[in-house]
């Protein structure tokens, strides 16, 4: 999610207003970014500093405080359309350098605008599709439109979703704004105002505030607020939207939910659908580079490496071929082995897992290929991979991984389907038929969730209790089950241990006593009676035994203390539908036993240490 | 300039609360006492945390309207108004005149037990999502009990009231606190139900949710207050004795309790918590009062008697040797010694919102005895688990009251 700050007042009213805004983009950090710019009306001309890098690091180098005027506008970005570098940093400019835009969004059709727009003339000197908007305003300036007028009708041109805060040369005490989809508020001061993507950014300067809503745009100058609907015309009653925020309110970027990982999850039904709508010509390319390979390796940690797990059951299941996941970490194992016809596939939500990326130039220096799944466009792993498939989720803050991790296995899934395709395995038909059931993902995981969040808060009351848990599966199951352990271990802070359930009687089965809970990973495949074998023998030392399954297994069912049920559905989809119960009784234990899902002790999102 | 920085808040607190009998019969449901507080005041209480201009609240009973008067009006603006139609419509309908055309307000259930973070969150939501209108949710495993959401897109996309539970498909119950347009009126009129003028609303207009993930309870059955009693004592942060309380110094007190004003605990009685004594309430020597009791104000807990568990009202006395356990008993109430009562379900009976528990290697729901107001139990009686006691009954001594919890069905 990209942030917004605009900010215009009256001379002095605010002491240095481009630092009013490096300051409040800092409380927008949360949102994830990877570059930074503001730009600055100073007598008649804009002035825009940006870059690629952390605030504080930009800011060293470009010194945003010490830029004059007194209407500046600031954005943090994350990429979605183009990598992150100095160019496609927000604010993006016209042609003449008399405009500068931010924006938090996507525009859906900016392709066909912008190739009419340099059929026109105009010059790009980014990737984005921001960019677009500002040559737009400029187009319709040049026909003689004054610039409000010039940035409505820009806007009614756009498709897609935007939050934009747009400068102008010609009228320098005004910022534009429109809103669509993307959060946008006013905070209202006395001779100046303030517009954000949420409002902790400006909660230091004034506590009134207008939350703008869907296809509302206008202008704030220092002591004016217009708004008006873009679709009917209609003008808005200002002073009847204010209301005050009396209290530090939450992030309004979880606004709904409790906690961004609670929200997380619920993303996944999106997120999914973007990152299934999202996959191109790289997956062909990957699967032919697969293919190619004599041997695959997989690297990875935590729960990526879970991912690993799923993707090395896909390729010995679906196009038959024998691969290895390892623990990045462990990647000095494979020192003397790892040569120039192996392929690796680094699998990192962040793209800058150190000890991911270690293995990765492990294998690159013994000349294998690289392909790695990342969700972070063009960070540290895609760039020195020879190909990257990106996971759409859109930026994690919960420091549990959720909705990272199913995206990461429809990312697998969709490939090994594709190189079973390429190689025979699947006829073209069964491909087809295959990948039309990817479609319906989306829909069955928002009813698996709506279906069992009240039983994972149910359980988690007995959960919370308890200071062991095993998760055991089968097959595919496997690593679903050490999926939802590492979800409970880390957030819930219980001692959780999963393992192929065949392994019980190797040792485990020793520690299981009365009522100590053993969760199981049900799929419908030919390992399921031997599960039920497994939940009979820890049913005889009075286990306390849950299980996930579906539909129409009720003798399974009878036989359980505790279960979650899930539709029918095309097997090899499970770790994406199974995995979500999983998160929400991690998600629901931790909280009952007074945690904060959010910020799990000694842990960190990103990895960049070994 | 000027501008609105205020909200108004409905409270719904009429009704009959007929699944709360025998209970209700001469306390109405809104006064029903919950660790040492009627259960309207944890809602008014949680509307403090919001910037509120007034706070009207429909009552149908004037007992309800004096207490709410009496103990809130130094803290808010209260506007309080009798229903007149039954039904959640017809009292939104009873609010009506007192709101401002046009403007959104907050809609509170008078019954509801929840953390007071609820109604900020709640309201923080609709200022932060700009929407035109919020619910909050929580999720609940006994559907059918319950309106439940359907939730996609951060939005709600339908309400269904008590859904039969092999077809609902979704878990999240609408938790009685919203902020919700004016607009709803123009479908109440119309005669639509409230649920059906929550579905046009969320067809025509953006309704997003909040998400409550710690617990919530909606006292509908009896036995809910034992949950709530359950919630709200588990969270006590240290134990509390009132200097106007007298525990003997023979007296055991062991885990978290709360022992307010005038309350006092005799000689060798053993508390231990998480309980709440009430006000000028007496424990007698040798008496165990222990997890989860809520002992409300000017009640006796004659000597040697135990009470776990349980919802004891106001002014109830129980004598001597009586064991009183999952049991929740009604105002004014007398209940004679030696009294009994048992608290497992027979397997097979079902009740409603009432989760069974795993004790010793067996699954068992756990309720005791439903007493009335104005009772008298006489010595020795046996009340099995799920018996039900109307109001004003008397009974002989040695009286056995057996399992029957249809009137919940």
């Amino acid at each position: 999610m990209c942030g917004i700050v605009g900010l215009t007042c009256l001379p002095g009213r605010i002491v240095n207003p481009a630092r009013a805004v490096r300051k409040s983009l800092e409380k927008l950090e949360y949102r994830g970014y990877d570059s930074v710019g503001i730009a600055v009306i100073f007598n008649g001309k804009i002035i825009i500093k940006k870059g690629k890098g952390k605030i504080h690091e930009v800011h060293s180098k470009l010194n945003f405080d010490g830029t004059p005027g007194n209407t500046v506008i600031g954005h943090t970005r994350w990429a979605t359309h183009g990598a992150p570098s100095d160019a496609n940093a927000h604010p993006h400019s016209d042609c003449l350098g008399t405009i500068a835009i931010v924006h938090n969004g996507i525009i859906k059709n900016f392709d066909e605008l912008k190739k009419a727009l340099i059929r026109k003339g105009h010059v790009f000197h980014s990737d984005t599709d921001t960019e677009v908007v500002s040559h737009l305003v400029e187009d319709f300036i040049r026909e003689g439109l004054k610039p409000y007028e010039a940035f409505k009708e820009a806007i009614k041109k756009v498709k897609g979703s935007y939050a934009i805060a747009l400068i102008t040369a010609y009228e320098p005490d005004k910022i534009f704004f429109a809103k669509k989809d993307s959060p946008l508020i006013i905070g209202l001061g006395d001779g100046f105002n303030f517009l954000a993507s949420d409002i902790p950014a400006f909660l230091e300067y004034t506590r009134r505030i207008i939350v703008l809503r869907d296809n509302e745009i206008g202008y704030i100058t220092p002591t004016n607020v217009v708004i008006e609907n873009i679709v009917t015309g209609e003008k808005v009653n200002v002073q009847s939207r204010v209301r005050i925020v009396n209290w530090t309110p939450e992030m309004a970027a979880k606004a709904g939910y409790p906690h961004f990982m609670l929200k997380e999850i619920h993303e996944q039904p999106r997120a999914l659908n973007e990152t299934l709508l999202g996959l191109g010509p790289e997956i062909n390319k990957a699967a032919e580079l697969i293919l190619k390979a004599d041997r695959v390796f997989i690297a990875a940690a935590g729960t990526s490496y879970h991912a690993g797990l799923v993707f090395e059951y896909y390729l010995a299941k679906l196009p038959g071929i024998i691969s290895h996941a390892f623990i990045s970490s462990e990647y000095s194992k494979y020192s003397k082995i790892a040569d120039s016809n192996d392929l690796l596939v680094a699998i990192s939500q962040s793209g800058e897992t150190i000890d991911t990326l270690m293995a990765l130039r492990l294998f690159k220096e013994n000349g294998a290929k690289v392909i790695s799944i990342s969700n972070v466009i063009d960070s540290a792993i895609p760039r020195e991979s020879d190909l990257t498939v990106y996971t759409r989720a859109g930026p994690e803050i919960g420091v549990a991984a959720t909705k990272t991790f199913t995206t990461q296995v429809l990312v697998e899934l969709v490939l090994a389907l594709k190189i079973a395709e390429l190689k025979g395995t699947l006829l073209p038909s069964e491909y087809n038929e295959k990948m039309s059931a990817l479609t319906k993902i989306p829909k069955v995981v928002e009813e698996v969730i709506l279906k069992n969040e009240a039983l994972a808060l149910q359980l988690a009351n007995t959960l919370s209790y308890k200071n062991n848990i095993y998760y055991l599966g089968r097959g595919l199951g496997v690593p679903i089950a050490k999926e939802g352990a590492l979800k409970l271990k880390e957030i819930a802070y219980i001692h959780a241990e999963a393992y192929p359930a065949g392994e019980s009687k190797h040792g485990p089965i020793a520690l299981v006593e009365k009522d100590f809970p053993v969760l199981f990973v049900v799929l419908d495949d030919e390992n399921k009676e031997s599960i039920v074998g497994n939940i009979m023998e820890m049913k005889a030392r009075n286990a306390y035994t849950i299980g996930l399954l579906t539909y129409g297994n009720d003798e399974i069912a009878e036989k359980l203390d505790f279960t979650f049920t899930l539709p029918q559905q095309e097997y090899f989809i499970s770790p994406i539908t199974y995995t979500p119960i999983l998160q929400l009784i991690a998600y629901y234990t931790a909280v009952k036993r007074g945690y904060d899902p959010d910020k799990p002790r000694n842990l960190a999102k990103t990895v960049t240490v070994e | 300039m000027s501008f609105r920085s205020r909200i108004k808040a409905v409270v719904l607190a009429g009704g009959k609360g007929e699944r709360l009998q025998p209970l209700t019969t001469h306390t109405p449901k809104p006064l029903i006492r919950i660790v040492g507080k009627a259960l309207v005041d944890y809602v008014l209480e949680g509307l403090t945390t919001l910037p509120l201009e007034e706070v009207i609240v429909i009552v149908s009973d004037r007992k309800v309207g004096n207490h709410i008067v009496g103990k809130w009006s130094s803290k808010l603006l209260l506007t309080v108004a009798y229903q007149r139609k039954p039904g959640i419509e017809g009292a939104m309908l009873a609010a009506r005149e007192y709101l401002g055309k046009g403007e959104s307000f907050v809609l509170a259930y008078g019954d509801i037990v929840v953390d007071k973070e609820a109604y900020l969150r709640t309201y923080e939501t609709y200022l932060s999502k700009g929407s035109d209108g919020v619910i909050m949710l929580s999720p609940k495993i006994d559907v059918e009990s319950y309106g439940i959401a359907y939730v996609s897109e951060e939005r709600i996309s339908k309400v269904e009231e008590k859904p039969i539970p092999q077809r609902a498909k979704s878990t999240l119950a609408v938790a009685g606190i919203f902020i919700l347009p004016y607009a709803i009126f123009e479908y109440l009129e119309t005669d639509m139900s409230f649920t059906e003028s929550l579905n046009t609303l969320a067809s025509t207009r953006t309704l997003t949710y909040y998400m409550w993930s710690k617990w919530w309870v909606d006292i509908g059955y009896p036995w809910d207050i034992l949950e709530a009693n359950k919630n709200i004592l588990s969270e006590l942060k240290g134990s509390y004795i009132s200097d106007k309380a007298h525990v003997s110094s023979k007296a055991i007190v062991e885990g978290k309790v709360y022992i307010d004003d005038g309350a006092e605990v005799d000689h060798n009685a053993i508390i231990k918590g998480p309980v709440y004594i009430g006000k000028n309430s007496f424990v007698g020597a040798g008496a165990f009062v222990r997890k989860f009791a809520s002992i409300e104000e000017e009640v006796i807990v004659g000597a040697y008697s135990e009470v776990k568990n349980s919802s004891i009202q106001p002014n109830v006395t129980i004598s001597s040797f009586s064991f009183i356990g999952d049991s929740i008993v009604g105002s004014n109430t007398t209940i004679g010694p030696r009294t009994i009562t048992l608290n497992i379900i027979p397997s097979g009976v079902k009740v409603s919102r009432l989760h069974p528990l795993k004790v010793k290697d067996k699954v068992v729901s756990k309720l005791g005895a439903i007493i009335g107001c104005n009772c008298y139990i006489g010595a020795s009686s046996v009340l099995y688990a799920g018996s039900v006691v109307e109001s004003n009954t008397r009974l002989k001594p040695f009286s056995i009251v057996e399992t029957n919890l249809s009137k919940y069905a």
